[in-house]
This record gives C-alpha cells, structure tokens and sequence, in this order.
C-alpha cells in the first residue's frame, strides 16, 4: 500500500517512579504520544508510516529502565489519503493488516 | 459520531480507547468515539485461541477474500482481555511463509521411492501408497513394537485423540509419544505422584487474588508475556505484593524481582528443602491440613540418569530400574529426612546470599502470605525434575496454602494444547485418555469399551517415549516412522549421536508431517504438507485447564491437509486382518475384514453427528471429506473418558460459544479451584479439602534429596551449559522465523557469556565461536550485554536458530521418572573458531 498510516496504541506497565523516563521517551520521539496514564500504567498513541517502526518503539520502550512491560493492543493501517477522509462518508474499501 | 471527524481521528480514538480499556484506564467521554471492528472493514471477525504458548490467549481474527489479515487480543477473553504478545500480534503471518509446504514430497530415484533419492512432488495417493507399503512391511516382519509416531502438543484434541485410537487400538502399538516429553512429563509425573491426577487445581485468577509470586526456573516475561502483564500488573498496584524469581542467571523476569535469585545449578533441590525445613522449623506448619489433607513417603534415591541403559551411570544406579519406589513414613520422619537442609548448607550449596533465602522461606512460612509458585521449563528439564515438582507441592501442603484464591502451586505450559491433547487425550507412550495407563487391565478394558474394540487389542506394555524412539530408531527397531507438528530433529537432544542416524538408517522409513521444510523434513523420506491453526477446526487446552475451540477460517494452501484428515484417511488403506491378531478376529468375526477406518472412525459413534451441524458460515474441509461432523463425534466420544470422572467436558457446541471452559464442567458450570469444597463439585461436603486422585483423598508430601546433575563442569569443559527460548520466537522458529518483524528483531542465535569469562578467554562481544561438549560442537556469537546476564561459569543459547544447532552439543540425560530430557545442564567448553 502506498503512503501506509499505521496507528497502534500500546500500553506500557512501569515502576512507578518511572513515568518520567517513559514521558521523556515520548517527548523524543514524534511518533509517539502519551494518551492516557495511571500510576504505574499509561497508553501510548504511535503513528507511523511503516510496520517495523511499531516493533522498533516496542522494543526501546522494553529497555528503558523500570519498564516491565510493553503491549501492543491495536493496530490498523490504511493509506494516509482515505485516513483524511470524513470518517461518516467512508467508502468500504480500507485494509486493515496486522 | 459527528460529521466533521475524520476517519484518522476516529481510529487514534478507538486505538487509544481499546488500550485503556485493557489498562483499566477511565478517558474522558470526547475520546470514546470509536470504530466498531468489522463496521466499516468489510472484515469477518471469528475467535480463536492463540497459535503459540500454552497461555492460551484469545484472539480475534480477521478474514478478507479468503484470507487472514489481522488478529487482536480479544477483550472477552477472561485470560488475556484483549493484550497480545509481539509473537500472537503477527500470528496471522505465520500461514504465509513463501516455503509453505503444499505437496507431499517423496524421496526419489528411477522413479521409485529410494532412501538416498531426492524429493520429488507426488500426489497424495502416491504419498499414501507407499508409505502405508512401508508401514505393512514392517507390521509383517516385526510386528507393533517396529511402528510409532512423534506427536505434539500443537496437535488439535480430535488430532490427538485419532492418533491415539490409530496406533493403541489400529496398529496396536503404544510407541505414540508428544514432543510434550521434552515439556511437561516432569508436571506430570510430579502431580501424577503427589495428587493421583494430572494438572493445576488453581486457575490464572489466581494471579489478582495473591500476595507473593515465586518463579521457579521460569523466564515468564518472554516466554508467557501476557501472564507476566497480569502478574505485572498486580505487583505494581500492590505494593504489598512480592515477586521472587529463581534462575541459574538473570533474565528479564528479574526486572520485576523484589528478591532475585540465581543459584548453582541443581541446587533448587536445596533450597526447596531448606523452605520446608524452614516452614518446619519456625513453627509455621499448618498442622490441620497436613494431619486431614496430606500422607508423607519417602522415595528411592539413587535413580540414574536416563542414559542408555550400559551407561556406566546407569550401570552404577541403585535404583535405576525402579525409580518410581517408595516407602510410607511420618510427619516427624520427614521433618527429620529436611532437618539438614539447615539456612547453612544452603547458602553453601547454591552460592545465594542468606538474606534472599529467609525471605522467600518466609513468603511460603507466613501463614498470612498466599503464594503462587509458577514454573517451566526450568523444573521440568531437570534429571530430577518430578522431585523438584513434588518438592515445591511440599511447600503448600505443609502450609496448607492450596486450592483457595491465591494459593497456587502453578505449571505453566509450553505448547498450546500440551495440557488439552497431550496429557488429558493421553498421547504418551503410558498413556490413555483422562489419566488412565495401558499397563492397567481395568483402564484397557474401559477404553477398548468405549472404542467398541474387542478386549485385548491394546497393549499392556508402555510404548518408546521420546528420547527412546530416537534410540530405538538408530538401534533399527523402530522402523516405520511418522512425525507430526514437531521438530524434533532440531529440538531432540545429543542430535549428532542419536537423532540423525536413526533417521537417515536405511532401515528406517520416516514421514514428517508439517507446514514448513523444517529440519526435521528434511531429514526425511516422505514429506507431507500439513493445514495449520485456522486452516481447521480445532480445539485446544490450555495451562489452566480451559478447553477451547475454533471455526475453520480459510482454506490451506494447495494440496496441504489437516493432521486430522491425514490420520483418518491413512487409516482406510489398512484392514484389521493386517493389523489384529488372528484369534481376537476369530473370536470378533464382525470385525474381521474392515478398515481401521471403519473400526476406528466409522464405529457408529465417531461419525454419528451430520454435517449439517457444522454452524453456517464456515467451512470443514475434514467433514466434506468424510461425509459426518468429524471433529465433534470424535470429541463427544473422547469426552466419554472424562464425564463422571472428574475430567468432564462440556457438550461440544458449548465450546463454539464461549471463551473456553475449565474441566471438570459439572452441569454447565466450570471449576476454578479444585479439590475444595464449594469450588469443586467432587469434593463431598464436609471434608474441606479431598485430593480425591488418590483413593484416600490425601495428597503425598514427599522425602526427597539433593543429587547432583548427570555432568557437570570440569577442567577441560569448564562452563555450565543452560538452553532456552526468547521472546520473539517460538521454539524452534519454524513459525516465527518466517514472520520479517521477527526474524529481524532475533535472527540468530547468540552465546550469552559472563563479560568476565569472556575476557578471561580473549572474547569480544560479537566474536565466532565453537561451543564444544564432548558430543558435539556448534558454531555461533558472543553476546555480553543484552537480556540475559549470565553468573560466572554458566552460558546460554537459545534453540530456536536452525542455522545454529545447540542439540548437536547437548546431553540425552532425562528425569528417570518422567523421561523428559534436561536442556539445562551440561557441560562444554567455548573455543576461537
């Protein structure tokens, strides 16, 4: 597909005292972003135009320190040109891949 | 909804919405708007259990034109509520690998099948044909004892079960075993010795409702990631909870550790008796439960290795023959057998510092703490893993910390159905369906009953297990061979001395059923191209006793077939007069003349329930082939064993419905904890507590020592030698090294080394080296950094690399109680190229 919009959404277990390191992560990095949190918990919006830059985010989210855990809960990719499209006047057409 | 959204907007909202609903996370109501799955997509969404581990997540699962283009979690699954791991995230990629396997292929030359040909495209009546040739050959010229099959615990139930009835009943041949050997046998032999009945009592919501959890010999964060979220996530919003992690080198899972510990290896023997002198000496016994609920034996010591029987360690053995033998003793007998297992001689033995060991004693000690204790692999591939498994069961039945909510001695599972095919269908070498044994007359003759096969057609003697048919394949008395959802080429240990030979020994006719050229394909004579997970229907069973089913999704790629269909139509080209014994046929004359088909499958029984059953909008490509509802007259036919007996099932369509169901189902109701009365239905009332496996109701606390290992390092091979797995890949890779995201993230196999022994031995990070023991060699990397930080003196490789061979290094030494293979403990050295 040309122009692929992947947007996937992971939540991000850490220590506590963590959160910081998890929100400078997401300050560095444009593609991600910090959409719901909770104490040792938050949900992160990722964009991009490619499959491995999902796993690539997943992988440097693991390593950060006092990260225990990183799942990816949801992705769908579409081209960039339909996702700009009023979502009510859709036409059935888009993909979804994993 | 309002207009002036744009599509990206609504899919950012329901990414974001889906993830804080599995977090437990509230938003705020301008976030909820949201795409419904499947709404706007023109995708069909069905469920399905996860391809993989033995955790048993739901997925959903997406169909376009014919195909699978997306999986999820599945928020209605009770196990993983909606999280996938990165593994179960690309499962859909694993059907499509461009070496897909989509003919049989038969080794070759003039035309005709030859040991050293080449593989050749045939057609399946080809592949047939001479394979059932070959099988008959050997039948005549040496009987039962020359046929056997290496099964799976990846097999479906109904696979399983036909594989079953095909060679204990059709072939009358127990050498049947799954690769769950290598996995589970240790668990089961472990709960078989202390319960009288195989698998957990407790359940995963056992997980929210603790206070401690142990990790014996278990890497938990990559290999069973959704339950680490869940254990995860109970550490960190309580911090009350504690979390110790036991290994002979720190992993991942020592991230979340509040009292890590890596030990010497074997020592866990030590330690675990050293918590029970502990729980004994500090007064901490719960006497109640142990005088009600438990009994004590001692057992024989002294046990061998599992070696080649004129192994001089086996040789030298004082028990090896009989390694099962015990004898009854006392509360006080056994306080004395742990009395010297002092806080001392522990420290000394497993090189841990004090302070770790009294506090995990005291997790298991204070009568205030539940605990649950998980383990794999760890345990269960140790010459003395079934001790090690009664040994941890110690600890809860002298605390009495067992079968409430929270308090759970745990095995985890490997394989997604090692639990639901291998062990409850019963496809070991010993074994029948629901815990029977062919060595018991009794369980024969119930099952020949409810096969409606004469009496006396199964064999009382247990088959070859696992590490036996590779010996007996090159020893030339197991001649005909079949393999299915296994590599076991690549995964069987010592495979340079007693793999290999055995299948390439011209003697020998072996056939591996599979999806992809593993290993172990082509190590082979006759390849067969085998459907996989939603190519079918199917069923698995799950760690904590949950059965569950799936729908055919898509069609399998050319002529490849289910494992199902090919056992079943094998079955036709054999006839009870080539397989049965003349006078059980003279004495059975309405047998006489059939097919295994028509005794096995068409039995009045099996092929009871139309077509017309199967739900509408699906497709079953075994049924069609055979004319009936395949998979649920065989599954209401095995449910028959269980039903009444404390394996029951639920009816077969109850399964299309639910998120899976914990056995035993008694009138529609699963059951979470067993053995308790209130949660268990067998448990009569009154007794609080009845293990009623055993006759009378108690479960076995048991003596049991410290041995050392079958090798251990010394001046020439100096370093401990310890196998695994890692996050990305499963197994032996043949799946999950053909996902790109995958393969790219670990694509080969590394030696994780202590920077310290590296250096010590001119190594660099990233330098080629041979691992080398005394039976073979591999090459492969140095890794320093990374993952896994190893102790001084111990290194690890993962096997999932087929471009990296570690079991040509390895040692065939087993627990001589479960014959399961130790992939953690031998000796090597590791050399400059």
């Amino acid at each position: 597909m040309k122009g692929e919009q992947h947007i996937s959404s992971l939540v991000v277990l850490h220590r506590p005292d963590s959160a910081s390191i998890v929100r400078g992560f997401t300050t560095t990095h444009e593609s991600l972003q910090i959409a719901a949190e909770r104490d040792c918990r938050c949900v992160l919006l990722c964009e991009t135009d490619n499959q491995r830059a999902i796993v690539d985010h997943i992988d440097a989210l693991s390593l950060l320190p006092g990260v225990i855990n990183v799942s990816l809960v949801y992705h769908h990719v579409e081209s960039a040109d339909e996702l700009d499209q009023p979502a009510m006047t859709m036409a059935l057409h888009q993909e979804t891949d994993a | 909804m309002t207009a002036q959204m744009t599509r990206r907007e609504f899919v950012r909202n329901t990414a974001v919405a889906i993830a804080a609903n599995v977090a437990g996370i509230a938003l705020p109501a301008s976030a909820t708007n949201v795409l419904l799955e499947g709404d706007l997509t023109q995708l069909k969404w069905s469920k399905a259990p996860c391809r993989f581990c033995g955790t048993g997540c739901g997925v959903n699962v997406a169909v376009k034109n014919g195909r699978v283009v997306a999986t999820h979690g599945d928020v209605h699954a009770e196990v993983n509520r909606g999280l996938n791991c990165i593994k179960g995230y690309f499962l859909s990629k694993i059907m499509y690998g461009t070496d897909r396997l989509t003919q049989p292929l038969l080794r070759k030359k003039d035309g005709a099948y030859a040991k050293d040909g080449d593989f050749t495209p045939v057609s399946w009546d080809e592949a047939f044909d001479v394979m059932a040739a070959q099988f008959k050959r050997v039948l005549k010229e040496k009987g039962p004892g020359s046929v056997g099959m290496f099964g799976s615990g990846q097999w479906t139930v109904w696979e399983g079960y036909a594989a079953n009835k095909l060679y204990k009943a059709g072939f009358r041949s127990n050498n049947l075993d799954p690769n769950a050997r290598h996995c589970m046998a240790s668990a089961v032999m472990g709960f078989m010795r202390t319960f009288g009945m195989d698998e957990p009592m407790g359940c995963y919501d056992d997980i929210e409702a603790t206070d401690a959890f142990v990790l014996w010999g278990s890497n938990m964060a990559e290999m069973h990631p959704i339950l680490w979220t869940r254990v995860t996530d109970r550490r960190l919003s309580n911090p009350q909870v504690k979390v110790a992690v036991l290994s002979t080198f720190e992993h991942r899972s020592f991230e979340l550790a509040d009292i890590p510990i890596v030990f010497k290896p074997q020592t866990d023997l030590v330690i675990l008796n050293y918590i029970a002198n502990h729980i004994i000496k500090s007064g901490k016994v719960n006497k109640d439960f142990v005088n009600q609920h438990t009994t004590f034996k001692r057992g024989v010591t002294d046990i061998g290795y599992g070696l080649r029987p004129d192994d001089p360690l086996e040789v030298n053995a004082k028990n090896a023959k009989d390694p099962t033998a015990s004898d009854p003793i006392d509360f006080e007998q056994f306080a004395a057998f742990v009395a010297p297992y002092t806080l001392e001689k522990a420290v000394e033995m497993t090189g841990v510092e004090k302070g770790w060991l009294q506090q995990l004693a005291e997790l298991y000690a204070d009568p205030k703490t539940k605990v649950v204790s998980f383990w794999t692999m760890g345990f269960n591939q140790h010459t003395r893993g079934v001790w090690a498994n009664n040994m941890v069961y110690n600890l809860h039945l002298l605390t009495g910390k067992i079968s409430t909510p929270g308090n759970s001695p745990f095995s985890l599972t490997g394989q997604p159905s090692a639990c639901g095919t291998a062990r409850e269908v019963g496809t070991f070498s010993h074994r029948l369906p629901a815990d029977m044994l062919v060595a018991n007359p009794e369980h024969r003759k119930h099952a020949e009953e409810i096969w409606n096969i004469p009496h006396g057609i199964i064999q009382p003697k247990p088959g070859f297990h696992a590490v036996e048919q590779n010996r007996k394949l090159r020893d030339g008395v197991l001649n005909a061979y079949w393999v299915q959802v296994n590599n076991n080429m690549q995964a069987g240990a010592n495979l340079m001395q007693e793999t290999y030979p055995g299948y390439r020994d011209p003697r020998n006719f072996v056939v591996v059923s599979d999806a992809y050229p593993t290993v172990t394909a082509q190590a082979a004579d006759l390849i067969l191209p085998a459907a996989m997970w939603v190519e079918k229907e199917g069923a698995y069973g799950n760690a904590e006793r949950r059965t569950q089913f799936w729908h055919q999704l898509v069609k399998a790629p050319g002529d490849a077939k289910s494992d199902l269909w090919q056992l079943m139509e094998f079955s036709k080209r054999f006839t009870t007069d080539e397989c049965w014994p003349a006078d059980i046929l003279a004495a059975n004359p309405q047998y006489k003349g059939k097919t295994l088909f028509e005794v096995l499958f068409k039995n009045g029984k099996v092929d009871k329930f139309p077509t017309s059953q199967i739900e509408a909008g699906y497709d079953n490509d075994e049924s069609a082939a055979f004319g009936f509802y395949v998979q649920k007259g065989l599954f209401e036919e095995y449910a028959e064993f269980g039903r009444g007996h404390g394996h029951d099932l639920a009816p077969f369509d109850a399964y299309h419905q639910a998120r899976g169901l914990r056995w035993p189902v008694v009138d529609g109701h699963e059951t979470r904890w067993r053995y308790r009365e209130g949660t268990d239905p067998y448990v009569k009332a009154g007794t609080g507590f009845q293990f009623y496996g055993n006759k009378d109701g108690r479960a076995v606390i048991w003596a049991l020592p410290y041995e050392p290992p079958a090798e251990s390092p010394d001046k020439e091979f100096d370093l401990w030698l310890v196998t695994g797995r890692v996050l990305e890949h499963w197994h032996s890779g043949s799946m999950t090294m053909r996902v790109p995201e995958l393969y790219r993230a670990f694509p080969q196999a590394v030696v994780f080394m202590n920077p310290d022994d590296a250096k010590a031995r001119g190594f660099k990070r990233g330098d080629e080296v041979r691992v080398v023991s005394r039976r073979g060699d591999m090459r492969s990397r140095i890794e320093t950094r990374g993952r896994n930080r190893m102790p001084p003196g111990v290194v690890f490789v993962p096997w999932f690399d087929a471009g990296q061979l570690i079991n040509k290094v390895t040692l065939d030494a087993t627990d001589p109680i479960s014959k399961q293979t130790d992939y953690k403990k031998c000796a090597v050295k590791v050399v400059a190229v």
